[in-house]
């Protein structure tokens, strides 16, 4: 008997995982249900081997096997080697109810540079190239006509300029950052600020329907690629692998 | 016991977090490294790197975590117990595999192409499906204003993407490809900026919150 080449051998598994994940289509099943449980067990297991050697085995283990014990007892040990073992050890508290409230300490930790890294990241990576990016649409620059260009090509420009500045203004005014609350619990605003609010509304529903249909034409090339692979697999075992 | 315990967390939250922060909005490489600020940057870099270690030994703990709820079922044969087998079945041998050989070896890959990689593409696949039927339920159930805008302006920029519906050549096709650039690089482009600005004012509050202790998600 031949013996089956591996890849084949990981191409048929990986089609009969896609037809038991595509049979969702005719509604939930058994078949799918497998897949994804499967799915899920391989996803963590590889997470979690991915964890371990990457940070955990380079950060607590490797340099005890190298350095020893003695490494613990330097002031760079200490710093590098022996709190990172103190707040993992304080995180294994959060396993035993009795002693949860003992790992609070290095999940404050966790929160803290989470938080940092937040505003950190929100205020250099979008609040403030996208503020700039929102005032250059109407820079002298961009909204002025340059020389010789017709003035229907002008216009048009600064036409999309101002609804795009519009856009953006009346969504943020729809996201209600600060407003009085009525009786009812909701927010009392103007009657200028609700209709800008409006607007921001149907700028979100244009924004989404956008992103929604780019999402559909890259799922649906998703779904021709896997049919695609389906037929390879049959006419490579109809062909013979 | 109580209190003292909860100042020095928060106390941990906000001195790290600030320590961060400042990292973002200081230029360290003008600042003497044996300087007393030089030392806090370099601290910097040191809870950094704990906050790794902790968020991967905090991914151990949830996996753990997993693994009881499933062991539990199992053991008490719950409604479902057998999907809880495979999981752990494939979690432990996945884990123990990738332990051993390491997580690139060719047998941890081959479970990773052969499982991992064709059902996330096949989910994807499936989102095509269930994105369709969503947009068709919507305008079914939902006839406001805004729902009409939101299916309009999806159907304009499909018709106006897929040389498949409409000949590429020609007015009418030009016309939608022309209302469709519009559409995406001006009204949307403008909308998605209000909803990024929208997000980042909301992180950026909620992670002052957090930074300031008036939130406290760390404990009592």
């Amino acid at each position: 008997m031949p013996e089956l080449p591996l890849d084949f051998i990981e191409m048929i598994i990986a089609a009969f995982i896609t037809v038991m994940i595509l049979s969702y289509v005719i509604g939930d099943n058994v078949l799918f249900r497998i897949a994804t449980y499967l799915f899920i067990g391989i996803a963590s297991g590889f997470a979690g081997a991915i964890a371990w050697e990457n940070i955990v085995k380079p950060t607590l283990v490797q340099p005890l096997i190298d350095g020893g014990l003695s490494k613990l007892f330097t002031p760079e040990g200490a710093l590098t080697f022996l709190i990172p073992w103190m707040l993992a050890l304080f995180m294994l508290f959060k396993l035993s109810p009795r002693l949860s409230r003992f790992g609070g300490f290095p999940v404050a930790l966790l929160v803290g540079v989470g938080a940092a890294v937040v505003v950190g990241g929100s205020i250099t990576g979008t609040l403030v190239p996208q503020s700039m990016a929102a005032a250059g649409t109407l820079s002298p620059a961009t909204a002025l006509p340059t020389a010789g260009e017709p003035l229907s090509i002008w216009l048009e420009r600064l036409i999309s300029a101002l609804l795009m500045i519009l856009a953006t203004i009346s969504v943020l005014i729809y996201f209600r950052f600060s407003a009085q609350r009525d009786l009812t619990g909701g927010a009392r605003r103007s009657k200028i600020a609700e209709v800008f609010a409006y607007l921001g509304q149907i700028f979100i529903a244009v924004t989404f329907g956008v992103m929604y249909a780019g999402a559909l034409m890259a799922t649906i090339a998703v779904l021709a690629q896997r049919f695609q692979f389906l037929h390879d697999v049959v006419t490579r075992i109809v062909g013979g692998a | 016991m109580k209190i003292g315990t909860y100042l020095l967390w928060a106390a941990m939250a906000v001195g790290t977090g600030i320590i961060v922060l400042l990292g973002y909005f200081v230029q360290i490489d003008q600042i003497p490294a044996d300087s007393l600020l030089g030392s806090i940057f370099e601290l910097r870099l040191l809870i950094m790197g704990w906050a790794v270690l902790l968020a991967a030994v905090a991914l151990g703990i949830g996996l753990f975590n997993m693994f009881l709820v499933h062991w539990t079922k199992v053991s008490g044969q719950d409604p479902g117990w057998k999907y809880s087998a495979i999981l752990i079945v494939a979690f432990v041998l996945t884990l123990v595999l990738g332990l051993a050989l390491g997580p690139d070896s060719p047998v941890v890959l081959f479970l990773f192409n052969s499982i991992q990689l064709p059902v996330e593409a096949s989910l994807m696949a499936l989102l095509a499906i269930t994105l369709a039927l969503a947009g068709f339920r919507l305008v079914a159930q939902r006839r406001d204003l805004i729902s009409l805008v939101f299916v309009g302006t999806a159907l304009l920029v499909l018709i106006g993407s897929g040389p498949g519906v409409l000949s590429p050549e020609g007015l009418f096709f030009s016309f939608f490809a022309g209302l469709r650039n519009w559409l995406v690089q001006v009204v949307a482009a403008g909308g998605a900026r209000g909803i990024l600005l929208g997000v980042a004012l909301g992180s950026i509050v909620t992670g002052l919150r957090v930074l300031l202790a008036v939130d406290r998600p760390y404990g009592e």
